[in-house]
């Protein structure tokens, strides 16, 4: 088996200590592959243990001539003896080895530093994501001239339960019985000269010699370089081309969605198996053939809507993100390049993501590009609202608020009355801050709503500019009877309100809100006068100031506390310069 | 260990009578013009061709790749996904036998099988495919894409109705478009059903190209896109030959597969890519397994094997001889020394001289 010939027969005696010694370098090369497995590529540990399990491997395969195992389910035999891993390993590599269909393996001596770190890197490589090989073909692929193995027969490989059987197509047979069939062939060159010819065999019998093409080795080398820069390093094989040519080469609707939905359902394995990087360069090629379709660009938006849902399960995307999100490294630009290639129709996918991950980068940066492919049709996030998680609906509310102009002011005013405080906070800022009068209407009535959630998230969104006649409704409402009655949460927003929207009319009201504790109020603070302190300083003027200087003169000690503290933390504003 | 024997069912005289009408065979004045080559066909050291073991070893090889074939056209029909782990451990062991070489898994190829076809079919473009690969000295990782997108060329075929798959040429325009569509049906399910590996897309793109040209012209027609890809340009040239040779190319009668080659060379550079067709010859020999050739010493021999060092001088059994010579039924090699004065002067069609070639390859194997 060996060209160094087989391992030379040992003692009973002998034998027993050679294997004592194969053993321990198979326990060697197990600790070596679960060094490989944890650490990364380039970790200087990793050279260390390759050096010293290559000196080791030497040193047995020296001794011992070639090494032959046998590997079964329960460890390796070697010349039929198992070898006594207990209490050295995990057993991982004959497990490993077993699990990949490898019955035997063959160790030649010696293999060289390079090719035991090979060796190390494809067993300790991670299967279980991505788009790795099985360990039988990578291995094999790895070409390593002193490791072979066996394999079972590729017909044991086939997945169990196998498919029911299904009537093959066949091709079709020749029917009549070749020697038997009737010859009829086009004329030869010699036809006309049958009888002349020198040949014996009789002409119509004649084949002429090959003509071969006109090429050469240098030729077939030229072959193999364009075979191996299509396939070398590319996760397709060279067959990217293929999403291109198969969606564009349909002429109808309905075979354009069967190769859709095929390549569609590639996008899914791929997104299942963590693979974003290839299911964004899938994705991306489909996209780019799609848009070059003539038949496309006709289409209602239903049927290009249906398209693209065939072309990307949003689902899938977020078992993908899930996938990529567990991976022990992920690299972000990995899911930056899938988010930005995401199209306005399938905005679901984005919306997906933002449900499922947790993580902020993520989201900030899924939200970002659905603000991108929502700008021109908020509609697609309608579905959204009718969802019960708050999050998501929050979500969908911030996208809304940022997509500029006012297309979505209506959808927004619909998520205003949201159950949750949350939500109903993101919106009422988003029509707050919106420069459309219906929005900023709508926010102002919010601050009168019977219901106190929404009050509250108003009052606080209307402070983002001065607005004398908002500060006149919020001032006769302070100084109504009602105002002692409401909660002090809301009392404090809407004095807040009052110093961030009104004007010096205000500083009277907000005075004597600041100076309402009597003298004999021996508590430390005072919400509201506090509150109302804040407000004196929100109108930076110098008589607002002034009222403050006076207040912290006050024997009431909420009233001084409240005006030194805003006297502390904000510096006197600037005198107006006298006219002329 | 020599091969078996082969004793054929007519006698020489038989042969003959067929053959000149009993006139004596006279050299040939006409020898092949095929140029030598530059380098040996396999860089390894000749190998007895005979070995006990290889007939076995490739039967076994073959077979296990047909099942393997019928399991992954049936998992595609039946839209279940397919796993390419027992495709690629296929094409481990055609790349591992071919390498030795042992290149009766080359003679297998030659091998009909009408209650099989459709799977030898697959399987003997996934041998000629591998062997192509192996004379360009292609990587382990391109062998395995290659043999594997080989092997699953012609999924779209589940998509055919049988009715047509079974009918003889001229087709009408709507089985002829069904045959056409083939090429899109193979590549979307084989998407569908892949799992996303290198190997699965390589197959998928395969299939969609391995009737296109290598100029660009067959079907399906790609708007927009270049020739096909290298994978496609070798794998659409195992795939006429096979067909040619076994009656599968829609033509009205089948080729010799000599007759395939020539056919072949002729639209060299439009319909195949020269380089990939002389590699192909280079594998298959000049005169391929099943051919009938007449030799310069007068014997009419059945080619049952490449020569391993030129692919001028085969591996042959007599199957008749001039008036009077008894004919041997050995196997003869001719790039052996003792043969070198011996030419092969003619390719002649075994179902006009009634010959069985299939019965000699079949010997040959030891079936």
């Amino acid at each position: 088996l060996s060209p160094h010939g087989p391992a030379a027969p040992a003692s009973a005696k002998g034998a027993g200590l050679a294997d004592e010694l194969v053993a321990e370098c198979i326990a060697a090369w197990t600790r070596a592959l679960r060094t490989y497995r944890e650490l990364r590529t380039a970790h200087p540990l990793r050279e260390g243990v390759c050096e010293s399990l290559t000196t080791l491997l030497r040193d047995v395969l020296q001794t011992h001539g070639a090494l032959h195992f046998q590997v079964t389910l329960d460890g390796l035999l070697r010349e039929g003896r198992s070898l006594s891993l207990a209490g050295r390993t995990d057993h991982s590599l004959p497990a490993l080895l077993h699990g990949a269909g490898i019955r035997e393996l063959f160790i030649e001596p010696s293999p060289d530093r390079a090719e035991v770190d090979a060796m190390l890197d494809v067993l300790g490589k991670d299967r279980s994501a991505g788009l790795a090989q099985d360990l039988a073909s990578a291995l094999w692929e790895a070409n390593l001239p002193h490791l072979r193995f066996v394999s079972v027969p590729p017909v044991q490989l086939i997945p169990t339960p196998r498919p029911p059987a299904h009537g093959l197509p066949m091709w079709p047979p020749c029917g009549v019985p070749v020697a038997s069939r009737p010859r009829t062939r086009a004329p030869r060159p010699n036809d006309e000269n049958e009888e002349a010819d020198d040949w014996t065999v009789p002409n119509a019998m004649w084949i002429p010699p090959l003509t071969l093409p006109d090429c050469d080795r240098f030729d077939q080398v030229r072959l193999r370089v364009e075979v191996e820069e299509a396939t070398q390093g590319d996760p397709f094989g060279g067959g990217l081309p293929l999403i291109s040519h198969l969606i564009g080469a349909q002429a109808d609707e309905e075979e354009l969605g069967g190769s859709v939905s095929a390549v569609g359902t590639l996008i899914t394995h791929l997104l299942d198996r963590g693979a974003l990087r290839e299911a964004h360069a899938v994705l991306a090629s489909a996209q780019q053939a799609l848009h070059m379709h003539p038949a496309v660009a006709g289409l209602p938006g239903a049927s290009r809507d249906h398209l693209w849902g065939l072309l990307l399960d949003p689902q899938a995307v977020a078992r993908g993100v899930r996938a990529w999100e567990n991976h022990p490294e992920p690299d972000f630009k990995e899911l930056q390049g899938l988010i930005d290639e995401i199209e306005e129709p399938s905005a679901d996918a984005l919306c997906e993501m933002l449900l499922h991950s947790g993580m902020v980068k993520l989201r900030r940066h899924a939200c970002h590009r659905l603000i991108q492919v929502c700008a021109t049709c908020p509609d697609r996030l309608r579905p959204w609202l009718q969802r019960t998680e708050w999050y998501v609906a929050r979500n969908v509310a911030y996208v809304l608020a940022n997509i500029p102009g006012n297309e979505a002011e209506e959808m927004l005013l619909q998520l205003v009355h949201h159950e949750d405080g949350r939500v109903r906070q993101e919106c009422v800022a988003a029509l707050a801050a919106s420069s459309s009068v219906t929005a900023r209407e709508a926010v102002i009535e919010m601050t009168e709503d019977a219901e106190p959630s929404l009050r509250l998230p108003a009052l606080r969104a209307l402070r983002n500019a001065r607005d004398p006649i908002l500060a006149g409704r919020l001032q006769d409402r302070a100084k109504d009877r009602s105002f002692g009655q409401l909660p002090v949460e809301e009392r404090v927003a809407l004095i807040g309100t009052i110093g961030a929207v009104g004007g010096p009319q205000a500083i009277p009201l907000l005075e004597s809100l600041l100076c309402q504790p009597s003298p004999l109020d021996r508590r430390e603070s005072d919400p509201i006068s506090e509150a109302a302190a804040g407000a004196l300083v929100a109108l930076e003027t110098p008589e607002a100031h002034r009222a403050l200087q006076r207040a912290a003169k006050s024997w009431s000690r909420p009233v001084k506390s409240a005006a030194e503290k805003a006297l502390r933390d904000h510096p006197v504003p600037p005198e107006p310069e006298a006219e002329g | 260990m020599k091969p078996q024997k082969n004793r054929p069912e007519f006698t020489p005289e038989e042969l003959l009578t067929t053959m000149t009408g009993g006139a004596p065979i006279k050299p040939a004045p006409a020898p092949s013009s095929l140029p030598k080559l530059v380098e040996p066909v396999a860089k390894v050291p000749p190998r007895q061709a005979d070995a006990a073991g290889d007939a076995v070893q490739a039967a076994a090889v073959y077979q296990g790749a047909c099942e393997v074939v019928a399991w992954a056209y049936d998992a595609c029909a039946d839209g279940a996904p397919l796993d390419a782990v027992p495709l690629r451990a296929v094409v481990r062991e055609l790349v591992d036998t071919l390498s030795v070489p042992n290149l009766r898994l080359l003679t297998l190829t030659a091998l009909d099988d009408t209650e099989n076809r459709a799977n030898r079919h697959s399987v003997n473009v996934a041998v000629l495919a591998v062997a192509i690969g192996l004379r360009l000295e292609l990587s382990r990782s391109s062998l395995s894409r290659l043999g594997v997108a080989s092997l699953l060329h012609d999924t779209g075929k589940v998509d055919v109705p049988e009715s047509v798959l079974r009918r003889s040429p001229p087709f009408g325009d709507a089985e002829r478009e069904l045959l056409v569509r083939h090429a899109h049906a193979g590549a979307r399910r084989l998407l569908q059903g892949s799992d996303g590996s290198a190997e699965a897309m390589a197959a998928a793109l395969v299939a969609l190209e391995h009737h296109r040209h290598a100029d660009g012209g067959g079907y399906p027609a790609l708007e927009g896109a270049g020739p096909p890809v290298a994978l496609s340009r070798i794998v659409s040239a195992c795939d006429f030959y096979d067909s040619a040779v076994f009656h599968r190319s829609g033509q009205p009668h089948p080729f010799t597969a000599h007759s395939a080659l020539e056919r072949m060379a002729i639209r060299g550079g439009t319909a195949f890519d020269p380089v990939v067709l002389r590699t192909l010859i280079e594998v298959v020999g000049c005169y391929p397994p099943g051919s009938l050739v007449r030799l310069s010493d007068g014997y009419v021999a059945v080619v049952v094997s490449p020569g391993a060092q030129d692919p001028e001088r085969p591996w042959v059994v007599p199957v008749a001889g001039a008036p009077r010579r008894i004919v041997p039924g050995e196997a003869r090699d001719l790039a052996c020394e003792a043969e070198q004065e011996i030419e092969v002067e003619a390719v002649l069609e075994p179902w006009s001289m009634g010959v069985d070639a299939q019965a000699v390859l079949r010997s040959w194997m030891g079936e």
